[in-house]
């Protein structure tokens, strides 16, 4: 436990001291802002949807960027036999570095907070804000981002480089994404499309969103987290051999 | 402290490790050595629980590798080949991390953290960033973070690789003080490291492990193979006729000339043992010449090293 803790606070210390983190924070930020202001004031609707929808598209893009040198960067600085010749395990590592980076996410997700704010001001009296799906959607993209953390994660485990850590993790959740929506799902044979659909990121973001917080979809995204915290720590244990 | 029996490695088909075994006591420093690639790191990281050997078996401090790493990993210091850091930290703080991560109480971590840098002498230096450090301090920070828990075996790989000559004996004074009270394991293929710091030297070469005496033994072992060195005022070929002569005498090599060239040079090997050297000073006296010098030139360790590693291999060919 105080061994996890300590890789979780210098991986925070770290996040803070490399401009890298601070870019793609910034870059999250401004796009889905960017984004949804622009929907929102073509549409004049108080309606967050397109905020969340854009901010599916920038996790993809934005999570494995920020994960892509957690283990990668160790492997090549040479500081990874230091880390596990020290009494460390790749459970500790890897829980370590997951939790600090879901910390910097649900910090991500407190600075978006004025969007939802905004657009309660400029409601229209008479309408107002469903503050059940706003909750609903922020915890989606908790459970979203959390999940595409443990896949930046299991990719920066399986290589040296930062940047094929990077495609590997980009190319997974967009995946993960693309392939939930209608116009791919549409273009497959029924019955493959509903063998897929449930297996995408999109489908299960999509149902959480509505605001109705279903028991499979909770499902999902934490036993999907922890399937990919897993297989890194079989990756990282793969050394020894 | 360590018994390592039959240890093996193999990365794909290279044997990087082949049936080695050794025991290290306590209190003792041992010199790991061995050219380039002949497998010290490899042997280095299994014990310390970094590679799991194919077949062998390893105890330290009571310990079995296979079984109680995290127990091994508490209780040893490892100093990796270049002295990997976080380059984003200043060593103060990475000496914090490390503490903590070895388990060590808040209220004793800065008493623990304070404690090695000032043995490893980076006072002065405690708040840069390790990304600013030369060399040899990082390499200092490197030995305060194997020693920060006070573990009973430290294992060192090249500690003294990539510094100069002033921070080479800095860090071997430290190693020598280290070893007064713990167990040193030190890979080398530096060999003044081994001579003038270790108790005990073991010479690896291809992943076998070739000689097992401390340095001083391993020398004389060798030493029946010394040469004289003399250098004589007289004619060179009379003098070379003459020595040759003399009973107990293999052979005698003339060598080119030195600076001053009224002085004639050249090499003795004496037959097996034999001690020549007051036979070549009478006949020298005998013949009326005058003789500036005559050295006996024991086998260096560099010499059994490049005898053990490089004969090996042209045997082997």
């Amino acid at each position: 436990m105080q061994t996890t803790i300590a890789i979780l606070k210098r991986e925070l210390r770290s996040y803070f001291s490399s401009p890298i983190a601070y870019v793609f924070m910034i870059f999250l930020l401004g796009f889905t802002n960017v984004m949804f202001f622009m929907w929102f004031f073509e549409q004049g609707r108080a309606d967050l949807n397109s905020f969340f929808f854009w901010m599916q598209w920038a996790f993809a893009f934005c999570i494995p960027a920020i994960t892509m040198r957690l283990i990668a960067e160790e492997k090549k600085l040479g500081t990874f036999e230091l880390l596990f010749t020290l009494p460390v395990d790749s459970s500790h590592a890897v829980l370590g570095k997951f939790i600090a980076t879901v910390a910097i996410l649900v910090l991500i997700l407190f600075l978006t907070l004025p969007a939802p704010i905004t657009v309660a001001a400029f409601t229209a009296t008479g309408s107002s804000v469903d503050w059940a799906v706003v909750v609903g959607n922020y915890l989606g993209a908790l459970l979203l981002g959390a999940m595409m953390i443990s896949i930046g994660i299991f990719a920066s485990c399986m290589v040296r480089e930062q940047v094929i850590a990077f495609l590997i993790g980009l190319v997974i959740c967009f995946a993960g994404i693309i392939i939930g929506f209608p116009f791919v799902t549409g273009k497959l044979p029924p019955w493959l499309a509903g063998i897929v659909q449930p297996f995408t990121l999109s489908y299960h973001f999509e149902s959480i969103r509505r605001g109705v917080i279903d028991f499979s979809d909770l499902l999902y995204f934490v036993s999907g987290t922890f399937l990919f915290l897993f297989l890194s720590t079989r990756i990282l244990d793969e050394r020894k051999f | 402290m360590i018994e390592v029996e039959g240890l093996n490695k193999w990365f794909g088909d290279t044997h990087a490790v082949d049936d080695i075994s050794f025991s290290v006591k306590k209190g003792e420093v041992l010199g790991f050595l061995g050219p380039n690639g002949a497998g010290k790191t490899t042997t280095l990281r299994i014990l310390t629980c970094y590679l799991l050997p194919n077949s062998g078996s390893a105890r330290i401090a009571g310990h079995d590798i296979f079984t109680e790493s995290t127990a091994i990993r508490k209780r040893l210091g490892y100093l990796a080949e270049e002295s990997p850091l976080y380059h984003d930290m200043n060593a103060l703080d990475y000496l914090r991390f490390i503490a903590e991560v070895h388990g060590i109480p808040a209220s004793e971590r800065s008493s623990a953290v304070s404690r090695v840098v000032k043995l490893c002498g980076i006072d002065s230096m405690k708040h840069k960033d390790i990304a600013e450090l030369s060399r040899g301090f990082r390499q200092r920070v490197g030995l305060a973070q194997t020693m920060i828990h006070d573990p009973d075996i430290l294992f060192l790989d090249e500690p003294t690789s990539g510094l100069d000559p002033n921070q080479i004996a800095e860090i071997r004074r430290l190693i020598t003080e280290i070893g007064r009270e713990k167990t040193v394991v030190l890979s080398t293929h530096r060999l003044e490291d081994v001579s003038l710091t270790c108790t005990r030297v073991i010479i690896i070469n291809q992943g076998k492990l070739v000689a097992d005496a401390p340095p001083d033994r391993l020398q004389a072992e060798f030493t029946a193979k010394s040469k004289l060195r003399l250098s004589v005022r007289g004619p060179r070929a009379e003098v070379a006729d003459a020595f040759g002569g003399i009973e107990g005498v293999k052979s005698v090599l003339a060598l080119p000339e030195g600076s001053d060239k009224s002085f004639a040079r050249f090499e003795v090997v004496p037959e097996g043992e034999a001690d020549v050297a007051e036979a070549l000073f009478c006949a020298v006296r005998d013949k009326g010449w005058t003789m500036n010098e005559l050295v006996t030139e024991r086998a260096s360790l560099e010499d059994v090293f490049r005898r053990l590693t490089i004969d090996a291999k042209q045997e082997a060919e």
